[in-house]
């Protein structure tokens, strides 16, 4: 599904959570910030965000609306929704539970 | 509310479909832009920046699409498009599409009309409430004779019904009874209306609680009503209302003329209520006086409402018990008295069932013929569709996708099918209600409703799949890289080939099969139309009259006759004229008797015979010859002794070597045992049906024995129906008030008892007919197409020097091979399957070797034929040419 660079499955998380820290963000917006927050580590094959969007839309767990960025611009603006807080929380220990797992397979002499 | 919600918003994707694509596509590109521009501000130049932005990307159409597969509707879209492409496809070859619909709308369509049919008769539940729990509880005799599958096989006495009702049973709620019965019904307050027959019932005050139907207007009875010299009431149908009363409201109330007494209506019942099949009239059935202690007569018909949670099993083990008490405390009486219950639907139309059944079965084949017809057209289409396939499997289209491509134009060929095949089957239905057999039960209401069209649709999918499956399958394991090398030309590969070739073997046994099964039921017919029925059936002319006892006593039944026939044989072009209580065909009364000097039959074991009443010189009439003995004669009166005729079959099986004349017979049911002296022997006739074996039969004569129940025979010169207006002037010249009902020729009455049977054969016919006809194009077709695929090869062959001839029976060879695979091995099935239709059989063994050979032998030419044309079209390919243009 996800043609991009990621853990698979993680995308969504990312998104999450960048939404919940950024407020309201467009497409690019979301895009660009994961990959300067993950200083360039994390490529995401920009165009792969907008199916996992659609799907969160469908989920509930994202709204959308049309509004002008500060360059006059028309520019569709996701943010999360009640359910996608708590999606959020829910990726969340998933991926640490998933890590720590995979922390203790690496570590273990 | 998560997943409600997310339904929700797809259903609104669904609708905003064209703008989700804009803002999709908009919010994408600003994507890029937007990347481009910062990529330009860091100093990349722009054309470059343009790429890096798009690469960046990725793959947009492809992510388009992925995104609006996330809202889940992509299917709906493709198969739309899959529609689209598949109708166009249709129409650009309108003979392909032709031929492949106008077989399935005759496949469909047969079976559709079949079904409604079936659903009607068989399937739907009756029109009363709770319909599950309705029961007909049955007397039975052990030992006796029992006749399985057929109307209302025993009926209960009196005696055994009172019990039965005063007793409790946990299984049965309620308990009702009905005796069929005639009724001369006088005019209503409409002018014009005539006195008519009607038939109806004697019923119990609660049947139509039983049944869970309440009168339209008025009440129903009473059981007050049900009292021996109780008022007289009658409850009319809908029909007889509106005939009678015009469908005036205030008929309830009003005193109406009912077999010669006014009788007041109580109530009328609500449209297309019909119980017993074709009443018209009921009154309240009287239990109280001689009857009610007569445990020999069996009169009633019983039905019953289960209790809830109670099944027919249940009741009928518990009723056995009952049987038995009855039996105990009147030892001897009706000995062997046993109780059956079954489902009421079940048993109104277990006569039919088998017929309807095999019908139904027969119709199915001819759609599997149709389905394997179309799957080879479809198969031919698509060999030269092959590089169609093979450029859409190359430009990426998946095995799933060109597999769904063709069934989406399987289901589109299907569907307007579908469509054709209702309408035909409308059509039919209307056909088969019209000419259909009288006494099928619920024929009339057959039409084609939603659930014959819900039947419809599913068949025509589930065709579209049995039809489409085939080639589907060989289409999307196209090879692209084979089939785009090998050039443009279609090429038939040896496994297609084979495959058709199975396809027509079976066409070919599917028809052997209904070919044989139509023959033998035509040899049956046939066989029947030449029985002989013991009489002359020609220029007869039948009609039924009832004398109501409130109108004529016993002893003036004889004496009326006397004055009718006195006046009948005055008419010009009457020969001769005489009565009979049952006419020939038609069933009628029975009797056990013992005879005189004879050891008394174990109980159970007695004897029993048709009894026939008759007056006038009926046996002369009919042409009934007279073996010993004499006839009867005008001095067989009331008060001389009591006199009998009877048919051959009981003199050979009770005097085999002795002559029956003067010999003493004790006739028990019927009121008091009755004796009389046989004075003569007649040739059997036909009492139950052309295809029973005639039982044993006594006659009387009606001075000694009156009828109340009675035919007019009227043997005529000329055209027995020009008589029939002097024939009912004769009559009303005695008595003007008396109906006369269905007025008909014996040949017609013979037509009409074989009514069923012809009208299975005909539709089994039809069915075979368009089997072999489905066969026939089908081999053709297939052999035709195998010729123009081989004109290479047979060109060569020619070139070589192969004669017409070799090239001929080349061609034929093929074609023939597949007959004969075809026809051994639906000549297998059908005599596996003969069993089947063996009950619908007369005078022919189900595998009868003559008609399976006639069958073999009309296919075997048929199949000829379909592909001699095609084999000397293979002699008339121009070598030269075909070598030329590869």
């Amino acid at each position: 599904m996800n043609r991009d660079e990621l853990l698979p499955g993680t995308l969504y998380l990312l998104i999450l959570k960048t939404l919940a820290r950024g407020g309201e963000l467009h497409g690019y917006e979301i895009a660009r910030s994961i990959q300067q927050i993950s200083r360039d580590v994390l490529q995401v094959e920009e165009g792969s965000l907008y199916p996992a969007l659609q799907r969160m839309l469908i989920k509930g767990w994202v709204k959308a609306e049309w509004g002008v960025t500060p360059e006059k611009r028309r520019a569709r603006y996701y943010r999360l929704t009640a359910a996608g807080r708590k999606q959020l929380e829910v990726e969340k220990s998933e991926f640490e539970r998933v890590m720590q797992a995979m922390m203790r397979v690496i570590q273990t002499a | 509310m998560g997943r409600l919600g997310e339904i929700w918003r797809r259903l609104g994707m669904l609708v905003r479909r064209e703008e989700f694509d804009r803002e999709l596509e908009e919010e994408m590109r600003v994507h890029r832009e937007m990347k481009e521009r910062e990529l330009i501000s860091e100093g990349i130049a722009e054309d470059e920046a343009g790429y890096a932005a798009r690469r960046a990307f990725g793959n947009a159409t492809l992510l388009r699409e992925h995104g609006r597969e996330a809202w889940g509707w992509r299917w709906l879209e493709d198969l739309l498009q899959d529609c689209l492409y598949g109708a166009r496809g249709l129409r650009k070859s309108p003979g392909y599409t032709a031929t492949a619909v106008i077989t399935l709308v005759l496949g469909i369509g047969a079976t559709t009309a079949m079904f409604s049919v079936v659903n009607t008769v068989l399937l739907r539940p009756l029109p009363y409430a709770g319909p599950a729990r309705l029961v007909q509880i049955e007397e039975n005799h052990a030992g006796g004779t029992n006749f399985p599958g057929q109307f209302f096989a025993e009926s209960f006495s009196y005696a055994n019904y009172v019990d039965l009702r005063a007793t409790q049973h946990k299984s049965l709620e309620a308990v009702g009874a009905y005796r069929p019965w005639m009724f001369n019904v006088g005019a209503g307050n409409v002018s014009g209306a005539e006195p008519a027959q009607a038939e109806g019932a004697m019923i119990s005050a609660n049947l139509f609680e039983v049944l869970g139907v309440a009168p339209e207007l008025g009440r129903g009875f009473t059981a007050d009503e049900q009292r021996e010299g109780a008022d007289n009431v009658a409850i009319l149908s809908y029909g007889l209302w509106q005939r009678q009363f015009g469908g005036n409201p205030n008929a309830v109330g009003k005193t109406i003329r009912v077999s010669d007494v006014p009788h007041v209506i109580v109530g009328v019942m609500p449209a297309g209520f019909e119980f017993p099949q074709g009443a018209r009239i009921w009154t309240p059935l009287v239990t109280e006086g001689e009857l009610k202690s007569n445990r020999r007569s069996h009169l009633l018909h019983v039905i019953g409402r289960l209790a809830s949670g109670a099944n027919a099993a249940q009741s009928e083990a518990e009723l056995r018990a009952f049987a038995e008490g009855v039996e105990q405390q009147n030892p001897g009486v009706d000995p062997g008295f046993q109780i059956a219950v079954g489902n009421l639907r079940e048993r109104i139309t277990a006569p039919v069932r088998p017929a309807l059944l095999v019908l139904l079965g027969a119709v199915g084949l001819v759609l599997l013929a149709a389905c394997a017809n179309v799957a080879n057209l479809v198969l031919m289409r698509n060999t030269t569709r092959v590089r169609e396939f093979a450029v859409r499997a190359a430009l990426g289209a998946g095995h799933g996708r060109l597999l769904r491509q063709c069934f989406a134009e399987s289901a589109l060929l299907g569907l307007t099918a579908a469509a054709g095949g209702v309408l035909l089957a409308v059509w039919c239905v209307k056909l088969v209600v019209a000419f259909g057999p009288q006494d099928v039960p619920r024929l009339g209401e057959a039409h084609v409703d939603g659930m014959v069209l819900a039947f419809a649709v599913a068949l025509s999918l589930l065709t579209a799949m049995a039809f489409g499956a085939v080639p589907a399958a060989e289409a999307s394991r196209a090879d692209p890289n084979g089939a785009l090398k090998e050039g443009a030309k279609g090429t038939t590969s040896v496994k297609g080939a084979k495959l058709r070739g199975a396809l027509v073997v079976a066409e070919i046994a599917l028809a052997l099969m209904l070919l044989a099964g139509g023959g033998l039921l035509m040899n049956s017919f046939l066989r029947l139309s030449h029985v002989w029925p013991g009489f002359d059936e020609k220029n007869l002319l039948t009609a039924n009259i009832f004398l109501s006892p409130n109108r004529y006593q016993p002893k003036h039944i004889a004496p009326f006759f006397d004055r009718v026939l006195e006046r009948v044989r005055t008419i010009p072009g009457v020969e001769s004229a005489a009565v009979v209580n049952t006419l020939p065909v038609s069933g009628g009364a029975a009797t056990d008797f013992v005879i005189e000097g004879r050891p008394m039959p174990a109980a159970g074991d007695e004897p029993s015979a048709d009894i026939r009443v008759v007056a006038g010189n009926y046996f002369t009439t009919m042409r009934i010859p007279l073996l010993r003995g004499r006839w009867f004669d005008v001095h067989d009166t009331e008060s001389s002794a009591r006199v009998m005729v009877i048919n051959q079959t009981m003199a050979e099986r009770y005097w085999p070597s002795e002559n029956p004349i003067g010999k003493r017979v004790t006739m028990r049911d019927w009121g008091p045992p009755l004796m009389g002296e046989v004075v003569g022997v007649v040739g059997n006739v036909k009492s139950d049906a052309l295809d029973a074996q005639p039982g044993n039969m006594l006659y009387w004569p009606e001075r000694q024995f009156p009828s109340i129940f009675d035919n007019l025979v009227v043997r005529t010169a000329g055209d027995p129906v020009a008589l029939a207006a002097a024939l009912k002037a004769a009559v009303w010249s005695v008595d003007a008030d008396l109906p006369l009902a269905s007025i008909a020729t014996m040949e017609e009455r013979l037509a009409d008892s074989v009514g069923p049977r012809r009208v299975q054969t005909v539709l089994l016919s039809v069915f075979a007919g368009l089997a072999l006809l489905m066969a026939t194009v089908g081999i053709y077709g297939v052999m035709a197409y195998s010729v123009s695929g081989r004109s290479r090869e047979i060109g060569i062959r020619m070139a070589l020097g192969a004669d017409v001839r070799a090239v001929r029976n080349l061609v034929l060879r093929e074609g023939l091979l597949w007959a004969a695979m075809g026809i051994g091995i639906g000549f297998v099935a059908s005599v596996g399957l003969a069993g089947v239709v063996s009950s619908l059989l007369y005078g022919v063994t189900p595998r009868d070797p003559e008609t399976l050979g006639g069958a073999t032998l009309l296919l075997v030419i048929v199949a000829m034929l379909a592909c001699y044309v095609p084999a000397r079209r293979a002699t008339r390919v121009d070598a030269i040419k075909t070598l030329r243009a590869e």
